[in-house]
This record gives C-alpha cells, sequence and structure tokens, in this order.
C-alpha cells in the first residue's frame, strides 16, 4: 500500500484593522496646524517687527519675539514631516491591505485544493497514488509559498508600525523639536527665492516647478500653500494639496473665531466660501466613477474665499486634471459666486459621470470654474427689476481670467495633451466667447449653453478663432436667457445700445446646434429650463458629454434657431418631442 | 518717555490673530484623531497628538502675552503726562482687546 | 445692457412644475432606508454567488432635476456597491446573479446594454436595481439601487443637497 502525503492547510491571514483614509485625514490635519505654525514664524520674521518704534521698550520687544519666530519655524517643520510620514503611513496601509485580500484569496483557493486532494485520496487506488503525489507536492509548494509571504506580510506591517511609532516619538517632546529643526533652514525659503515673478508665463512657472526637489515641492505645499495654489503652470496634483491645506486650515481658523463670537463681518463671508467649497469637494468625493464603482477623485484647482470684494473664487474638478485624456471646464454665469459652489460641483461631477459613461475607455476630469466675478443680479433670484443693468464689461474680464487657466492647465500637463472642452453657461458663455475672441484659448472644443449671446464681437463660430466645426451650441426652446441673444439683422449694442451678443445657436452664426431640450420643459419659457443643460439623462447632458469625449458622430444635431425677415425668430425644436437618453 | 506710534497697535492686534489661529491649530491636533491607525500605533499617535495640541497652545499662549505686553506699553504711554501727538486718540483704542 | 431685453420675455414662470408632486421629505428617508436594504441583500447574495468580495458599498442623495443656478428640485436615493469576482468565477457574471436579484425582491430581471458592457435590470415596488458588468474593465460586478425623483419641499431643498451619506450599508 503506497502512503500519499497531503499538502498541510494554509494558516488564515492575520486581520490588519486599520482604516487609510482617516489616518490620511489625520496628516492632512496635521499639514494644515504646520502651515498655522509657520505663518507664525513668517509673522515674526515680518509685521511683527514693528521699525517705526524705537528705545528700550522697542529693543525689549524685538529681543522677545526672535525665540519665539525661531521655536515657531522649528515646530512647523517637525510638525510637517511627521504630517509627510502619516501621508506615507497610510498609503502604505492601503497597499498592506491590498497583499491581505490578495493573500485570503490565495488561501481561499489552497484551502479548496487541499479540500479536494483528501476527497481524492479517499477514494485512490494504487494506480492513482503517483500522479496524486504529484498533485500533492504541488499544491504543497504552492502552500509553502503563499507561507511565506504572509511571514512577510507580517513582517512588513511590523516594520511600518515601528517607523511610524518612532515618527511620532522623534518629536514628541519640545526639547527634541529644538535639537532637531532649531534653526534649520525651511527648504521652503529656498525654493521660494527662486520663483518667477507675478509677469511669469505658466509654461516659466511649470519649469521652475519642475526645477525643484520633491522636498522642495512639499514644503512650499506645507508651509506657503497661497504661493502655488492658484498659480497658473502649477500641476493641478500640486495645487489641489496646497489648496486643501489651505481650505483645511481656514476652516479650523474661522470656524474657532466663530465659536468665540469674534468672527468680523469679512472673515464670516469668507467662512461661509470656505464651508462652500468644502461642501463641494465632498458633493464630488461622495459619488463614485460609473465605471469603477470607486470614489471619484477631487482636485482643488482653485480656492480664494476673499477674492472679488468677498464673493471668492472656487474651482473644483471631478477628475484628474493632470492625467486625464479629456478635460472639460465648466464656466457658469449669472448670480454665481463662491456661495455656489457646492451645486455647481453637482454639475461637474454629473459631466464627469456621464463623459465616463458613455466612453469607459477615456479618463475624464470635469472642472467648475468659479474664476470671475460673475454678475450678482441673475433674474430668477431678484425678478426682473432686480435683474438691472448686465454688461459685457464681467465677460471682458473674466475672458482673461479664462484665458489664463486655459494656458495653466496646458502648460502644467505632462506627456499628451488632453483633449480640452471650453463649456459656457449662461453669461458664462459670454465670459468664454470672450475669451475665445479676444484672447484666444488652446481648446479643441467650445460649447455653448443657454447661451445670452457668446460677445458682440464674436459674429459667427469663425471669430472664436476655432474651428466652426468644434464650434457648438445648445438652446432649450424654452430657456427664455437662450432667447436673449441677437437674432437676424438686430444687433442690440448697435441698434438698441443693449445685448451681449449673437444667439450661437442661430443659424447664421454657424456653430453646431446639438439637441437640448428637457422632457420635464415647461409650456411656455421657464427659468427652470435655464438651469437643466447638467441634469442627467436629458438631451443636453448626452451631447455635451459625447463633445467632452470626442465622440462627434455621436451627437445629436439640431436644426438652427433662424429669423426671417417677414416673421419673428423660429426655433424648430419648439415643437420636437424631447427625449431622454441614458447618461448614467 | 519715549514716543509709542500707532504701529505698536497694530502689532498688537496682529498677536491676538496669531493667538486665535495657533488655538484653532491646536484644536485641529486633537481633533486629528487617531482611531484610522493600527492598535499597535494609535497609542503613539494618541500621545503625540494631545502633546502637540498643548505644544500650539502653548504658541498662542506666548502670542497672547506679546499682545498683552504691547498694550501695557500703549496704556502706560497714553496715560503719561508726556504723551502728545494727533495719533494719540487712534492709539488709545488699541487699549483694550477687540477685533 | 441686458434690462431692456429682459422685459421682453415676461411671460415666464420661476419654475417648470407646480406644487402638485411636492412630497414629505420623509418619503425620501423611507426610499433611503429600502434602497440600502436592498443593496445589503443583491451585494451579500453576490459575493456568495461570486464568490468574490464588496467594497465601495455606500449610498448618497442625489438631484434630479434643477430648478435654478444653485438649486434642485427633486431629488432620489442612490445606494451602489462593487463586487470583485472571486478566481472561480465564470463569465459572464450576471447569468449567475439573476436568481440574486430574484431573490432579493427584484423579479424577472431583465438583461441590456450599456457602454462597454452589460446590465441585469429588476423592479421592486418603486425601486430599480442594476447590475452591470464591463469585461474591458476588470473582473467586477458594479450594483446600484435607486428610487424615483421625488420633489421635496422648497425649504428642504439645500438641506439635501448638502447631505452626505458615507456610512457603509452593509
Amino acid at each position: 500500500m503506497t502512503t500519499i502525503t497531503l499538502p498541510p492547510a494554509p494558516r488564515a491571514v492575520p486581520l490588519l484593522t486599520c482604516q487609510p483614509g482617516a489616518v490620511r485625514e489625520c496628516g492632512g490635519d496635521l499639514l494644515a496646524a504646520s502651515a498655522q505654525i509657520d505663518d507664525l514664524g513668517t509673522f515674526v520674521a515680518g509685521d511683527a517687527r514693528i521699525d517705526d518704534w524705537t528705545g528700550r521698550g522697542s529693543a525689549r520687544y524685538h529681543e522677545t519675539i526672535a525665540p519665539i519666530g525661531r521655536q515657531a519655524d522649528a515646530m512647523s517643520l517637525a510638525l510637517r514631516s511627521v504630517a509627510t510620514r502619516v501621508d506615507a503611513h497610510a498609503d502604505e496601509l492601503q497597499r498592506l491591505l491590498d497583499r491581505r485580500t490578495d493573500l485570503e484569496e490565495r488561501r481561499s483557493y489552497l484551502t479548496g485544493e487541499v479540500v479536494r486532494l483528501r476527497g481524492e485520496v479517499t477514494s485512490a487506488t494504487e494506480d492513482d497514488a503517483a500522479a496524486l503525489q504529484a498533485e500533492c507536492d504541488r499544491v504543497r509548494r504552492e502552500v509553502e509559498v503563499y507561507e511565506a509571504d504572509v511571514t512577510a506580510w507580517s513582517s512588513d506591517i511590523a516594520a511600518e508600525e515601528t517607523a511610524m511609532v518612532q515618527a511620532f516619538q522623534r518629536v514628541q517632546e519640545a526639547e527634541a523639536v529644538e535639537r532637531i529643526y532649531g534653526g534649520v533652514a525651511d527648504p521652503a525659503d529656498g525654493a521660494l527665492a527662486t520663483k518667477p515673478g507675478s509677469g511669469a508665463s505658466p509654461a516659466e512657472v511649470n519649469a521652475w516647478w519642475d526645477s525643484l526637489t520633491p522636498g522642495q515641492q512639499q514644503a512650499i505645499i506645507a508651509a506657503a500653500p497661497g504661493a502655488i495654489g492658484n498659480l497658473d503652470g502649477i500641476p493641478a496634483g500640486a495645487r489641489d494639496a496646497a489648496n486643501t491645506v489651505a481650505l483645511d486650515r481656514d476652516l479650523a481658523d474661522w470656524t474657532h473665531t466663530e465659536s468665540l463670537g469674534e468672527l468680523t463681518d469679512d472673515e464670516r463671508t469668507w467662512l461661509e466660501n470656505a464651508r462652500a467649497a468644502d461642501e463641494a469637494r465632498r458633493n464630488i468625493a461622495d459619488r463614485v466613477d460609473p465605471v469603477t464603482g470607486e470614489p471619484i477623485e477631487t482636485q482643488i484647482y482653485l480656492y480664494d474665499p476673499a477674492a472679488f470684494d468677498g464673493d471668492g473664487a472656487i474651482a473644483i474638478s471631478a477628475g484628474n486634471l493632470d492625467t486625464a485624456d479629456n478635460v472639460s471646464v465648466v464656466v457658469p454665469g449669472l448670480g454665481t459666486e463662491g456661495e455656489s459652489a457646492g451645486y455647481q460641483a453637482d454639475r461637474a461631477a454629473t459631466l464627469y459621470e456621464s463623459s465616463r459613461y458613455l466612453d469607459p475607455d477615456a479618463s475624464n476630469a470635469s472642472m467648475f470654474w468659479i474664476g470671475y466675478d460673475a454678475p450678482d443680479n441673475a433674474p430668477w433670484d431678484e425678478g426682473f427689476d432686480g435683474a438691472g443693468v448686465v454688461s459685457e464689461q464681467m465677460a471682458t474680464a473674466g475672458g482673461e481670467r479664462l484665458a489664463d487657466t486655459i494656458d495653466g492647465l496646458r502648460a502644467s500637463r505632462d506627456g499628451d495633451p488632453a483633449h480640452l472642452t471650453a463649456i459656457g453657461h449662461s453669461y458664462g458663455s459670454t465670459t468664454t466667447g470672450h475669451a475665445a475672441h479676444d484672447q484666444g484659448i488652446e481648446v479643441d472644443e467650445i460649447v455653448f449653453v443657454g447661451s445670452p449671446g457668446v460677445g458682440g464681437d464674436t459674429n459667427d463660430a469663425g471669430d472664436t478663432g476655432i474651428d466652426p466645426e468644434h464650434v457648438w451650441a445648445g438652446a432649450n426652446s424654452r430657456d427664455p436667457v437662450a432667447d436673449l441673444g441677437n437674432h437676424g439683422w438686430v444687433h442690440g449694442e448697435t441698434v438698441l445700445g443693449a445685448g451681449l451678443g449673437d444667439d450661437p445657436a442661430e443659424d447664421d452664426f454657424g456653430a453646431n446646434r446639438f439637441e437640448a431640450e428637457s422632457e420635464t420643459r415647461g409650456g411656455a419659457f421657464s427659468f427652470g429650463d435655464h438651469s437643466k443643460y447638467f441634469d442627467h439623462d436629458t438631451e443636453s447632458l448626452f451631447n455635451i458629454s459625447q463633445i467632452v469625449n470626442g465622440n462627434y458622430d455621436a451627437v445629436e444635431h439640431a436644426d438652427h434657431v433662424y429669423d426671417p425677415w417677414y416673421d419673428g425668430v423660429q426655433d424648430p425644436e419648439y415643437d420636437r418631442n424631447p427625449t431622454s437618453p441614458a447618461t448614467r | 518717555m519715549e514716543v509709542v506710534p500707532l504701529s505698536v497697535g497694530v502689532a498688537s492686534q496682529r498677536w491676538d490673530d496669531q493667538h486665535l489661529d495657533l488655538d484653532a491649530a491646536a484644536g485641529q491636533i486633537s481633533g486629528a484623531g487617531s482611531d484610522g491607525f493600527t492598535s499597535a500605533v494609535s497609542g503613539a499617535a494618541s500621545r503625540f497628538l494631545t502633546q502637540w495640541q498643548r505644544h500650539a497652545e502653548a504658541l498662542g499662549t506666548d502670542s497672547e502675552a506679546r499682545a498683552d505686553g504691547l498694550r501695557i506699553v500703549i496704556r502706560d504711554y497714553v496715560t503719561s503726562d508726556e504723551a502728545a501727538g494727533v495719533d494719540l486718540f487712534l492709539l488709545s483704542t488699541y487699549v483694550a482687546e477687540q477685533r | 445692457m441686458l434690462a431692456g431685453w429682459l422685459s421682453t420675455v415676461l411671460v415666464l414662470g420661476a419654475c417648470g412644475s407646480g406644487d402638485d408632486d411636492v412630497v414629505d421629505s420623509v418619503a425620501l428617508e423611507q426610499q433611503r432606508d429600502r434602497a440600502r436594504a436592498s443593496a445589503k441583500a443583491l451585494v451579500t447574495g453576490a459575493v456568495d454567488a461570486l464568490g468574490g468580495r464588496a467594497s465601495q458599498t455606500t449610498g448618497r442623495v442625489e438631484g434630479c432635476e434643477s430648478a435654478s443656478e444653485d438649486e434642485v428640485r427633486t431629488f432620489r436615493y442612490t445606494a451602489t456597491g462593487r463586487v470583485d469576482a472571486g478566481a472561480a468565477a465564470t463569465r459572464p457574471y450576471l447569468d449567475g446573479l439573476v436568481p440574486v436579484m430574484e431573490a432579493a425582491g427584484f423579479a424577472d430581471p431583465t438583461p441590456g446594454s450599456r457602454p462597454g458592457g452589460s446590465t441585469l435590470e429588476g423592479t421592486s415596488g418603486d425601486l430599480t436595481a442594476t447590475l452591470s458588468e464591463l469585461p474591458g474593465q476588470g473582473d467586477y460586478v458594479l450594483l446600484s439601487v435607486e428610487g424615483p425623483c421625488l420633489e421635496v419641499p422648497e425649504e428642504d431643498r439645500r438641506d439635501w443637497q448638502r447631505r452626505t451619506d458615507p456610512e457603509s450599508y452593509l
């Protein structure tokens, strides 16, 4: 009788209980706090000095504050080092969890193999013995490799835990902080000294950033997030890291001051904008990619809660702007300010979801851009009397800023350039029109939706500087704002001294008009229909997404608006039954 | 007595701002949370966060002391017989802490 | 100057719909609870059927129809999840998930397609469950359970827009 040696059962994978996301948030909080402490050091070296005060009192004061500055500088470096280590720890924990998942799957497979072989052995004949032993030996070898991998995995956990504990303990006490970091130069200082001046192009800024070491880049993000967070030419990932530090720091500062009842009016306004930015990033991160099922990546590309007299400037992307195949920038219109960020984030997210759903093989990033001072007086908020005067002035200024943003997006990317689409909605289409006509923007597609006019000097699609084949217009027939553009031979600016330019959906303009009706459209003009262009399962979102993806053949074209001399403005879409194409 | 310029009052307010900001940073550190770490690390993390909350608070207290010190300088000056100048009224508004 | 132009289109309502369909926000809360319970049953069944593991088992309130430039009129709850198939699972994964759908109360699930993949869709009351398989993207199945769009009272809109729901339903 032949004896068959069975392979051993593989041992269970030990539990690994941790939350990398929570650890990463802990690191982010520590980094934001380090930026705050760094600010004290900067303050002591600068604004705390009172140069026009002389005498013994002044001398004593300046002697007293110097050690505080030194201590703050050392503490910020120490806390930054721990924050960076905590962030790396979060990454490592995630890798260890992934490895554990793989090990569990291997164990499950091997356990099944062992059970199978045990069963086969009980019913095996002498003739089967050799083959069965060979099979058992194969599984045994696999179990041995598995066991070694479990041991290595456990060792790696222990090593990582030890390193993290040591990083905490190394600078736990103030004496250790002074001993290790006292008088040490901040790597951010030297790097910032070489930063190009305010007139530098995005390409020059990008070249400077690329010339820095990773350590210098990380130091700037932590110590001086405001220096790069909104600087065109800096890659979106670095801008996001810097703006995250700034946003977290601002939220902590102003919330604390609010709790003491000491917020100034300005700070209250800024806090509202900061909270809107926080809501916006959470709105996006809370949703899932329709292809992977994983949370959508967010990037805070622009964060300045005090911009435009407190209206605020915020731009946040759904998706990675540095690497996405297709990038779109949504420019909102009337009544948009920082506090609108939460809602605008939903629009960026629906566009991201739709674009991904319709082309799962392409990566996407969709960014809402509240980067200009839009008119506050929206007619749907204030009625027509309150709406008052809306001119092109803000669109002209906004167009310059948009052009800078597009330049920055282009210059900061490595590798293949993105297929880039600028989407102007409402007054944002006037702004986009000005950016294209006045500044020239390096985009692949321009989309105007719900446009009240694309600027008085843009008479046809060719005036945008983009091939008219790539200029698009969407207009819901019930949208009253889309009906405000110039039609036919009537040009408001010249005839009546009013108007925001031509209707891009009209035949004379020469853009591609796409279907943009909504199944929930009203029976007559309705401001609700001015706001549905980015809602899921609408013709508009479907077509915008196909344009963003460069899938031109899939775009459903619509007949243009026209204005015969013998009659009023005609919209062929008015009587067409709307559809509801799937976008999710 | 040495003249105390208005800029001393401005600096005292800035030190108060630093105090507020550092208290906020201390709160941020203590609220960072150690729950996500493994049990082998969470103790060290918790201890670090507690200790650093104190470090940040101490820096805030130092900042407040600088603001208070400057306010004493201002009060001594504006109540002295030697005080003079057009900024005296404005300077006196910095005697009390306010935002 | 746009004011003169705006006065020419005065025949407008503030919103396309009346208040006839306004429901209490409680209905949306109930939709959330039912969607999460169904998603839990489906994910648990799919993990068993595919020998796999579940992840991203969360849900959220999503806006359906915009009312104005910064406001949404109707909302629905969507619970989503992902189940990575085990090594022994065979494609098409969705074929083996018909009983799972039925056991979770989604009778007669219907096969369909989506860009780059296929779907299995079923309804249970007012809830719709969709399972997706995208062979070109990886060895997993995506799941979503959602209810119909509901109009909430105007004063509750901002709260629903801001609401997040990061807890897993498992």
